[in-house]
């Protein structure tokens, strides 16, 4: 499948691969030119193959508030947050932010290669009451990420933007179009996601490049922005085979409440056999998903993702390793194709100066 | 005239420069006098995908034939980049520092990697392999790797 900027990116000379069945740029003019950019200034990003879905009715919040396992019911209207959608075993169909647009209106927003099948359970596990719409045919996305991303899309758009808090959004129109704008983000920098019809994508994307100093940037750096944050990616560090707890460590997950899959978190939470953790490899040479992580000889792990960390200048991976051997400082080895690679597991992020949480600096 | 010697399979088209010597790690060396400008395959380009992220060692290196002279990341895995010759490292390639997938674009002309200046020119050029012995082992591997292809 293509976006709708796919003739965008063509006439860019982006180098496309595909992802989730899309076909998606990697990289405009390199990747760590990409990366660097995001952290300094700003980058778009095309991400119209994610799914959106709409809730609404009086009973959307009882029926969110069961689905997922974050809190919903204390949602502002204006706010979103970050969790999972489970399946009844606790293993992990997807991770999404669910949107309060309205007392009794929601949007969640979903990966891509999961969307189907997201909605379809959604469908199964909500009241008559409860209307539900995939928007994600019609809906496109837009990152706008980096600490000049308010600047620049002020400049682009020619308005003023209000002071957004983290995880909070607005509705909006740009050029007279409806759109919804959230400050948040999957590169730890400062900056928004931009959500409106996928028909208005192209003009959007035109204006940000003409108008601003904001640059593309494809997908090769979003990975390498998010793994330096330690942001996890489905299908990498969630899957269905296994529930959020060694991942999540309890966050994102109101075990206050009663949602599907519950017992399997709370019994993995109480008992933990492995937790996510990141692993700064001593040099630049990269582990990769799949690789195994040994402890004193003995395997303890396996690592989900990894690439070299251009804002640190070693690589990093992160894996699932055996609760004795996860302490920030254990020296682990990870046993690659080509060779042993010698590694410290640490707290994350392995980025510590993103601006995501904070106000950009002034410009 | 630039010429190449070409195997297909399926849709992809890999060629070997017939003015160049190939190792079997998958790298090639043009030498003229005593430097060898070297660089990766086609064929290791086209099964490993776009490269992302590529890590050099530093002009003045020393490097035996065989031993690793850096590596890289592509959308698909983590490569040795394994020295075809041996001698020091002249130069790297100052177009790849911004721009790795030219090692994709064009493998044997602006992909270019290291001018490597020869201990021993002449010892070196009888251990790699004639384009036309390269050319008959990468048949070979076409059929082994087929199914690891990209597309």
């Amino acid at each position: 499948m293509q976006t709708p900027l796919f003739g965008a990116h063509a006439a860019l000379g982006a180098r496309m691969a595909p992802f989730a069945g899309w076909d998606m740029p990697i990289q405009y003019d390199g990747i760590l030119a990409e990366h660097t950019r995001t952290r300094q200034a700003a980058s778009v990003f095309d991400i119209c193959h994610m799914g959106e879905f709409e809730a609404r009715g009086p009973t959307a919040l009882a029926d969110l508030e069961r689905l997922l396992t974050q809190p919903v019911a204390t949602l502002a209207v204006g706010q979103c947050r970050y969790g999972y959608l489970l399946r009844d075993d606790g293993g992990v169909r997807d991770d999404l932010t669910c949107y309060r647009l309205g007392p009794d209106r929601f949007w969640l927003v979903v990966n891509a290669g999961t969307t189907p099948q997201d909605a379809a359970w959604i469908r199964q596990h909500i009241a008559p009451t409860t209307q539900f719409t995939d928007l994600s045919a019609d809906t496109g996305k837009l990152d706008i990420q980096g600490p000049t991303a308010r600047v620049e899309m002020e400049k682009a758009f020619d308005l003023r933007l209000p002071e957004l808090g983290y995880f909070r959004f607005i509705e909006l129109r740009l050029d007279g179009v409806p759109c919804l704008l959230s400050r948040t983000g999957y590169t730890g920098e400062f900056g928004y996601e931009l959500y409106g019809p996928a028909s208005a994508m192209r003009a959007f994307w035109d204006r940000l490049l003409q108008r601003s100093a904001i640059r593309p940037a494809g997908l090769g750096a979003r990975d390498t922005l998010r793994l330096e944050m330690g942001y996890p990616l489905y299908g990498h560090e969630l899957s269905a085979e296994q529930t959020p707890a060694g991942a999540s460590r309890g966050r994102y997950i109101n075990m206050a409440k009663d949602f599907i899959g519950r017992p399997a978190v709370a019994a993995e939470l109480a008992q933990p056999r492995q937790w996510l953790v990141g692993l700064q490899l001593d040099a630049r040479r990269a582990a990769r998903a799949h690789d195994p992580v040994a402890w004193n000889g003995r395997a303890v792990g396996v690592v989900t993702s990894g690439s070299f960390a251009p804002s640190l200048g070693v690589a990093v991976a992160l894996a699932y390793v055996a609760v004795d051997a996860a302490q920030p400082g254990q020296r682990l080895t990870i046993l690659t194709r080509g060779g042993e690679l010698p590694a410290t597991a640490v707290t994350l992020p392995f980025y510590r100066h993103g601006t995501a949480r904070g106000a950009p600096p002034p410009p | 005239m630039e010429e190449y010697l070409e195997a297909t399979y399926d849709k992809f088209i890999f060629r070997v420069k017939t003015d160049c010597r190939y190792t079997k790690d998958e790298f090639w060396a043009a030498i003229k006098g005593r430097v060898a400008t070297v660089g990766m395959t086609d064929f290791q380009q086209k099964s490993k995908g776009d490269v992302t992220i590529l890590t050099t060692v530093a002009p003045g290196t020393e490097l035996k034939q065989g031993q690793t002279m850096g590596d890289m990341e592509t959308i698909k895995a983590t490569i040795d980049l394994i020295a075809p010759v041996t001698g020091k490292v002249v130069e790297v390639n100052p177009a790849l520092r911004d721009r790795p997938f030219l090692i994709n674009d064009e493998p044997h002309g602006a992909g270019w990697i290291y001018r490597i200046e020869l201990a021993d020119p002449e010892g070196d050029a009888g251990a790699l392999l004639s384009a036309a012995a390269y050319f008959e082992l990468l048949k070979e591997k076409i059929v082994q790797e087929a199914k690891n292809l990209y597309g």
